[in-house]
């Protein structure tokens, strides 16, 4: 019987996300569009929404580490969903999405997201996750 | 400003006259932009024109060919336009369900092929909150028939979805079984019928062997 696989879950609620947000592309812009959209959205989202929303933010967040720095979702040593890059690095965007939510800029998922370059240049470790 | 005279001629009344305001206020079918996008739309007569498509919600979409002013135009003015690289939008006009929605609203197409069109209409809802991570509110069609609500009981959209895809067994036994979610499920459930019939013309005609 076919049924969604989790990774195709993963990708139809980015897309979701996408079309609504009115980005062309899951890129540097659509996570400057996030942070936006976070920073304008966290004073009026009720407690009861937040699981949904950083579900849903996290999943585009995810999609937009996959296509902007060749990731692949994984499973992380914890368990978590995220995204591997590199075969060594290990990201959780809805830990970054929840963190934003909580903190506000200081905690921005464009500063995360621009700083994957930096962080991938420093010294591989050794991958630990299943993908 | 774009240019087809037949969508020019054929624009309704749907702001005061402008003659009204006073010769300073600007006009207000108008924005100025200059962060469009390129794109193309599709005129009442079907005919596409390649246009930039500046900012647009459920109930009007800016469009420009040249410079930085962009007209605004309504749902009940055209057929669909996309915005590169993919995203197309429907005018669903005669929704029957909504009659706050009569006038036409335009809706992001999720799904096109084997005769079916389905297209999600939740930005009609006020808050993008809602929009980016409510259930979407579907809409779909059958050979260019009347838009009928997706349902979201779980039992009206089997029955919907029974009666749309009832030539291709495979999407019957998956509805059959129950287990599916009529808002998040919809669209892969037609990505596979249409693959489906794809596959069973292909065997038709000897493409494709039989497994």
């Amino acid at each position: 019987m076919p049924s969604e696989s989790p990774l195709a879950s993963l990708r139809a609620a980015a897309e979701g996300v996408r079309q609504q947000l009115q980005v062309n592309a899951f890129d540097a812009a659509a996570v400057q569009r996030l942070a936006d959209f976070i920073e304008q959205q966290r004073p009026s989202i009720k407690d009861s929404e937040k699981q949904g929303v950083v579900t849903a933010l996290g999943c585009f967040l995810g999609q937009c580490l996959v296509d902007t720095y060749g990731g692949t979702w994984a499973q992380g040593p914890d368990k978590t969903t995220g995204v591997g890059i590199n075969r060594a690095y290990f990201f959780n965007p809805f830990f970054r999405v929840s963190e934003q939510l909580a903190k506000g800029e200081a905690e921005s998922v464009v500063k995360f997201f621009a700083g994957i370059p930096e962080r991938l240049a420093l010294k591989p470790v050794r991958k630990n996750w299943i993908s | 400003m774009v240019a087809p005279v037949a969508v020019a001629q054929t624009k309704p009344a749907a702001f005061p006259a402008p003659g009204t305001y006073d010769p300073f206020t600007p006009d207000p079918t108008q924005v100025r932009q200059t962060d469009g996008h390129a794109g193309s739309f599709q005129d009442l007569q079907g005919h596409w024109h390649a246009v930039q498509i500046g900012e647009y919600t459920a109930y009007k979409v800016y469009m420009n060919t040249e410079g930085n002013t962009y007209q605004a135009y309504l749902p009940r003015e055209i057929k669909a336009f996309v915005k590169y690289p993919g995203d197309t939008l429907v005018s669903l006009t005669g929704l029957a369900s909504h009659s706050k929605l009569r006038g036409g609203v335009f809706g992001m197409q999720q799904f096109r092929g084997a005769g079916l069109q389905m297209v999600d209409y939740s930005y009609t809802r006020r808050s993008l909150l809602e929009r980016v991570v409510g259930t979407p509110t579907l809409t779909i069609r059958q050979a260019a028939g009347p838009w009928q609500e997706v349902p979201r009981s779980k039992n009206a959209f089997q029955q919907l979805f029974l009666t749309l895809l009832a030539d291709d067994a495979r999407s019957v036994a998956e509805l059959k079984t129950g287990r599916l979610r009529p808002g998040r499920d919809a669209a892969r459930l037609l990505t596979d019928y249409a693959d489906s019939r794809v596959t069973q013309q292909l065997r038709a005609v000897g493409t494709v062997g039989r497994p």
